[in-house]
């Protein structure tokens, strides 16, 4: 019988900053909680300094009693938002010895790229693998590429900017797209991007656009450019059912004729306008302020 | 009764709507010209859209026709009297042209109070709504405020009846008064720093000395989002991050209207030390309770002993006032509990009790992230519009014209009863309107359970 219980353990401002705890007082609250044992989902929130101090010790605890980890099947590490802890300044840990300790992993989810290391992925079992972050280095890129992931339905990654450790440009998305090996792969997310327009013309030429059911462009700066590429195009692939644009920069007159697309639901939430500064104009991803 | 206020504002438009819809006279005085007044640049009769034109001369029904004018009330006060005595017979624009070349232009300065009391119906009910100030240059509106402050100093009068006092207006127009008497009053608020930054360079310098990350910065005199900055100082490499509506143009501190985000800590610091110069109070960057990804504070009006309306203003950034563009939404939205609700009730009642003279509040109010528990941001003694409620119902204005309503008779009455015998005037036989919302709709049992979807709309 499959377990179904979630709980979210996470430390307020005010108890790290009276009390000395950390990762490693958290790992041993988890363990210690009697309620653990019958969830199958563990999302781990703010484990105290989040800006100086690494999740590590709870990852290494996983890695350590697998056993005693082994009736989750979805994890989710950095639940923090910019009220306790700017997303680029979160630390991340080293993932690398995590495949091998949770192989019934069906679903991560990962908020926070520095220091964020992936390592050699090859899982049998992950279905859905999300990475929420103000910027993605290229180590985390290369881990992907390479990664083993044959039962991989799910795939999300914000992008970023520069200043927040994407070091790349379309050229590693290109080949991204191109060396990824994802059979199972429904739905593609490459988000939060400030060339937004770029990646969607990538994925509308990649390999999985006539494999994936829902396409995910959101929270970038898309204007009509992308938006005109998406209209033309996405009429060609039946196979995709849904395109989430959530936080675009599209016109009122784009997104009128992408709401008439037959066959897809496009969710279009969250108009943006681009900001005007001593003349110039300005497009922000949303993951960057 | 009186609405001193801006003319094309929408507290003037939806209070104005209130009273006509409940026939009450309703006699409206703009800032502008209490303002040129105060400039002693002429008289009013210049000014053809003489604010106190007045419907209450018109309305057959009006208070002031009834009573004032002819009462020995009325006499005793002099120029009041003439002054409404005018009013009533039409011919306002010429009766203050003559008040104001006898009072202001001899003395400009020390007149104010005299000077508006010349518009008051006596024994009147009065609402004081703030000016409109027509200048995104901040040390400019620093400038407006001191003025805007210095009248409301003089317009204290015994003889009519405020919604809120100009005293206690003032006392909130104030953040670090206003803090330090609500706390006085053992009121759960969001942290003042003692601190006092003299300059970017020291503020940021303490912030590391005391292993302070996140601060507000916000000008004590202004109100709404304008010239606040949200700073983070990364703890251990001291790397800088600020949000703010403002940005420097030309040297000078200019308000916009959206939020900034600013990584250069050149820049950073450039914008903080202007704002610094507007006099500011420190405070402590609590992390708010967020619904579905989207972090949230409350407006909560508060008025004649309950609350009227709840607004949550959602926001993916620190500031979440309402007009920069973040979404609002009705409370029965996010789901709160009924504790929570009773709570903010509780803190709302004891906060505004902390005020004397203070009738209705607009409460700033943030739940704790983690605890939940309720903590007061701010209090505004003219902070009562909430679009949702006059776009819906307009319950608040309807509420408090009703209750200036009562109040303006029952003060009528006391006055006649102690110096005149009865004078067989009826009651304003006025229904009570809806207090606004005594029940909080479907309250959701669910709160702190509820996660946040993980993909897509998960913000920063």
């Amino acid at each position: 019988m499959k377990i179904q219980g979630t709980k979210r353990y996470s430390y307020s401002y005010e108890e790290y900053e009276e009390n000395d705890v950390n990762a490693a007082t958290m790992l041993e609250e988890i363990l210690a909680d009697e309620e653990f044992t019958s969830l199958n989902e563990l999302v781990i929130g703010c484990w105290g300094e989040a800006w100086e101090d690494s999740p590590q010790p709870i990852i290494n605890g996983i890695v350590q009693q697998p056993e005693k980890f082994s009736h989750i099947d979805t994890l989710f590490v950095g639940d923090i938002d910019f009220e306790e802890c700017e997303l680029s300044w979160i630390i991340q840990g080293d993932y690398s010895k995590l495949w091998g300790a949770m192989p019934q992993l069906e679903r991560l989810v990962i908020k926070g790229s520095t220091e964020l290391e992936l390592g050699d992925i090859s899982h049998n079992n992950l279905k859905e693998l999300e990475i929420i972050c103000g910027g993605l280095q290229q180590s985390c890129f290369d881990s992907i590429q390479e990664a083993k992931l044959p039962e991989l339905q799910k795939l999300f990654l914000c992008i970023g900017i520069e200043d927040y450790g994407f070091e790349g440009d379309v050229n590693t998305l290109k080949e991204f797209l191109e060396k990824t090996d994802f059979p199972k792969l429904t739905y593609l997310g490459l988000a939060d991007s400030e060339i937004q327009d770029d990646v969607a013309k990538l994925i509308l030429e990649s390999k999985y656009i006539d494999q994936i059911s829902t396409l995910d462009l959101s929270l970038g700066t898309l204007t009509d450019k992308g938006g005109a590429l998406l209209l033309e195009e996405i009429p060609k692939h039946p196979n995709i059912k849904k395109i989430d644009l959530t936080y675009h920069f599209l016109s009122d007159e784009m997104v009128e004729k992408l709401k008439g697309l037959s066959g897809v639901e496009v969710i279009l939430d969250e108009p943006q306008e681009p900001e005007e500064y001593d003349g110039e104009v300005y497009y922000y991803a949303m993951l960057t302020e | 009764m009186l609405l001193l206020g801006a003319r094309e504002s929408k507290r003037t438009v939806f209070l104005r709507r209130a009273a006509e819809r409940a026939g009450e006279p309703f006699t409206f005085l703009d800032w502008d010209e209490i303002f040129s007044r105060n400039a002693a640049k002429g008289s009013v009769g210049q000014n053809p859209d003489g604010a106190a034109k007045g419907t209450a001369g018109q309305s057959p029904d009006s208070a002031v026709n009834g009573t004032v004018g002819q009462s020995p009330d009325g006499a005793a006060n002099g120029t009041v009297g003439q002054n409404l005595d005018g009013a009533a017979n039409g011919t306002v624009g010429q009766n203050l042209d003559g008040a104001a070349n006898g009072i202001a232009g001899q003395s400009p300065n020390g007149s104010i109070g005299a000077e508006w009391k010349l518009f008051l119906p006596a024994r009147a009910a009065v609402k004081i709504d703030p000016p409109v100030w027509n200048t995104a240059d901040l040390s400019q509106m620093q400038g407006y405020l001191e003025q805007y402050r210095r009248i409301l100093r003089t317009m204290s009068a015994s003889d009519v009846r405020f919604l809120n006092s100009p005293e206690s207006i003032l006392l909130l127009l104030d953040k670090r008064r206003g803090k330090e008497c609500l706390q006085g009053a053992g009121i759960p608020t969001t942290k003042m720093y003692r601190f006092r930054a003299e300059s970017a360079e020291k503020l940021i310098r303490w912030m590391a000395k005391e292993r302070v990350s996140s601060v507000f910065i916000k000008p004590r005199f202004f109100s709404g989002a304008a010239g606040i900055m949200a700073l983070r100082r990364h703890p251990a490499a001291g790397q800088l991050l600020a949000y703010t509506s403002c940005y420097l143009k030309n040297g000078k501190l200019i308000n916009a209207k959206r939020l900034f985000a600013m990584r250069e800590t050149d820049q950073i610091l450039g914008v903080l030390e202007k704002i610094i110069e507007l006099d500011c109070i420190i405070e402590k960057w609590h992390p708010k309770l967020s619904f579905q990804g989207k972090s949230f504070d409350l407006r909560v009006v508060y008025q004649f002993g309950h609350i009227a309306d709840i607004a949550v203003r959602q926001s993916r950034g620190p500031i979440t006032n309402l007009h920069l563009n973040n979404q609002a939404c009705p409370v029965e939205t996010i789901g709160l509990s009924e504790r929570t609700m009773d709570a903010i009730e509780d803190v709302c009642q004891r906060a505004v009790r902390a005020v004397p003279g203070l009738q209705m509040a607009g409460i700033d109010i943030l739940l704790e992230k983690g605890s939940g528990r309720p903590l007061v941001i701010e209090m505004n003694g003219q902070g009562d519009l909430l679009y949702q409620d006059i776009f819906g119902e307009n319950r608040i204005y309807t509420e408090q014209i009703y209750q200036m309503g009562q109040q303006e008779t029952e003060w009528r009455k006391l006055g006649e009863s102690k110096r005149k015998p009865k004078r067989g005037r009826t009651e304003r036989g006025k229904q009570e309107p809806k207090r606004g919302r005594t029940k909080w709709g479907s309250r959701k049992p669910s709160e702190g359970t509820q996660r946040k979807e993980w993909s897509g709309n998960v913000a920063d």
